[in-house]
């Protein structure tokens, strides 16, 4: 039986595996689909995780925490984790084709992209929609996309995508951003992007090779924006599936299906911790999901000890 | 049925059976039943496509692409499963950017299956273990 078994492999599952096995657990199972890292592996500029003061790509900050963080011994299963569930005091998880068990969980499944819910959306997937500029930005170059949202991802990606392609409008409901006011001036400033604000997008067009562009409603009427590519950063919708069991989540959630935690990242259910982006409250940054993945895994610890 | 080597891409012709134990290549001797992804470019795309019996299974890449990073390691685990049934290949879409416009790539990772030269099917977006084998097993 695993003393603490690990379920996703971002910042928050890393730095829990360190201090875990680091702190004295022997069976510490980190179960990651593929690559450990994360979401942010997807960001293309990180510039807010002190002592790294380079600008740096999302891959290029995770690129060395497997290594370090496996040190002690932390074990990577490149297994998805199906469903946790409970029986007496013992965890059960199901990988799909056999059931784990162990004596604590951490889930820090983290969070997954939203889709805007647009018309057009989910035929053009992968032919002109992304939720990735730093994987996709590459096949646009000098080409004209389109930017819907107005929060601090889909500013930034917007400020890299102006590097690469010709012009970049960004859509957004809102007059005002919800973002750092750095990063609005920097967009403001910048003469490659065009602002659509208080504006939505309408549909999604396209052609048999993809997305051609995009009808926008603005309080002018509507506009047809010329676009190759359309990126989407409406918000983050929390990894909680495999939480989920008959007559509901194994343990408490919010009404947006955040795991609830205490200060030291435990949940209702004893032995069961979560930490980073997937908790309530999360601040969503690569440091504070580490500190969390930290505190819970001191807190695993100590409830593997009492036991 | 015809089979194109991994390593040094010759055709060889060998008899389809449930599973092999052994097979080499005629002309490299180095095994048929792949160890490595083979990458694949402009210069020998088009030669594996056409000349593979078996279904060819193609991941456009690149190594910026945190997703893509991510289903490496898959890629490379499920591959071991489908010796000589299915062909294994990457494409880095970097180095390779007319491949890349050729096949109309506009997001990575995309997975795409060939059959006998033609593409038959297609997947963006990064594909766990599961759902890679089921995305092969339904073309074998």
């Amino acid at each position: 039986m695993l003393d603490l078994a690990i379920v996703g492999g971002g910042p928050a599952g890393l730095t829990a595996g360190l201090y875990a096995t680091r702190g004295g657990l022997k069976n510490v199972v980190m179960f990651e689909k593929g690559m450990p890292g994360g979401q942010i592996t997807q960001s293309s500029e990180i510039e807010n995780y002190p002592g790294v003061s380079d600008v740096v790509s999302g891959i290029e900050l995770m690129e060395k925490w497997p290594e370090q963080c496996q040190r002690f011994g932390l074990k990577h299963e490149m297994v998805e984790i199906q469903k946790i569930s409970k029986d007496g005091d013992t965890f059960l998880l199901d990988t799909g084709s056999e059931t784990v068990e162990a004596k604590s969980v951490l889930v820090c499944t983290g969070s997954n992209p939203r889709k805007a819910g647009l018309k057009g959306e989910e035929e053009f997937t992968g032919k002109g929609v992304s939720y990735c500029a730093t994987c996709d930005g590459f096949f646009y170059k000098e080409k004209e996309v389109v930017v819907v949202g107005g929060g601090d991802t889909a500013l930034e990606e917007a400020l890299y995508l102006a590097k690469i392609c010709s012009k970049v409008t960004l859509v957004h409901r809102r007059d005002g951003f919800r973002a750092s006011p750095a990063t609005i001036e920097r967009v403001k400033e910048n003469d490659k992007i065009e602002l659509l604000l208080e504006s939505t997008v309408e549909e999604i067009v396209g052609d048999k090779m993809g997305v051609t562009g995009v009808k926008v409603e603005t309080k002018e009427g509507s506009v047809d924006v010329d676009a190759m590519g359309i990126f989407i950063f409406v918000g983050y919708d929390v990894n909680n599936s495999v939480l989920k069991n008959e007559g509901g989540f194994l343990c408490d959630v919010n009404n947006w299906g955040e795991v609830r935690v205490d200060l030291k990242m435990r949940t209702s259910v004893d032995g069961l911790f979560a930490a980073g982006d997937v908790r309530e409250d999360a601040a969503k940054q690569v440091v504070c999901a580490a500190g969390d993945g930290a505190t819970a895994a001191l807190s695993a610890i100590s409830y593997v000890e009492g036991h | 049925m015809k089979i194109v080597c991994p390593h040094c891409f010759q055709i060889n012709n060998i008899p389809k059976k449930e599973s092999y134990a052994k097979a080499n290549c005629g002309k490299c001797k180095n095994s048929l039943l792949q160890k490595n992804l083979i990458n694949l470019g402009e210069a020998n795309l088009d030669e594996v496509l056409v000349n593979s019996e078996i279904p060819v299974i193609v991941d456009f890449w690149a190594p910026w692409c945190g997703p893509c990073k991510m289903m490496g390691p898959v890629f490379e685990k499920v591959s071991k499963n489908f010796a000589l049934k299915a062909l294994f290949a990457k494409v880095n879409t970097e180095n390779e950017q007319n491949l890349g416009a050729r096949f109309g790539i506009r997001s990575i990772p995309t997975l795409a299956v060939f059959k006998n030269g033609k593409e038959v099917d297609r997947l963006s977006g990064a594909l766990d273990e599961n759902g890679l084998k089921q995305l092969v097993q339904k073309h074998l």
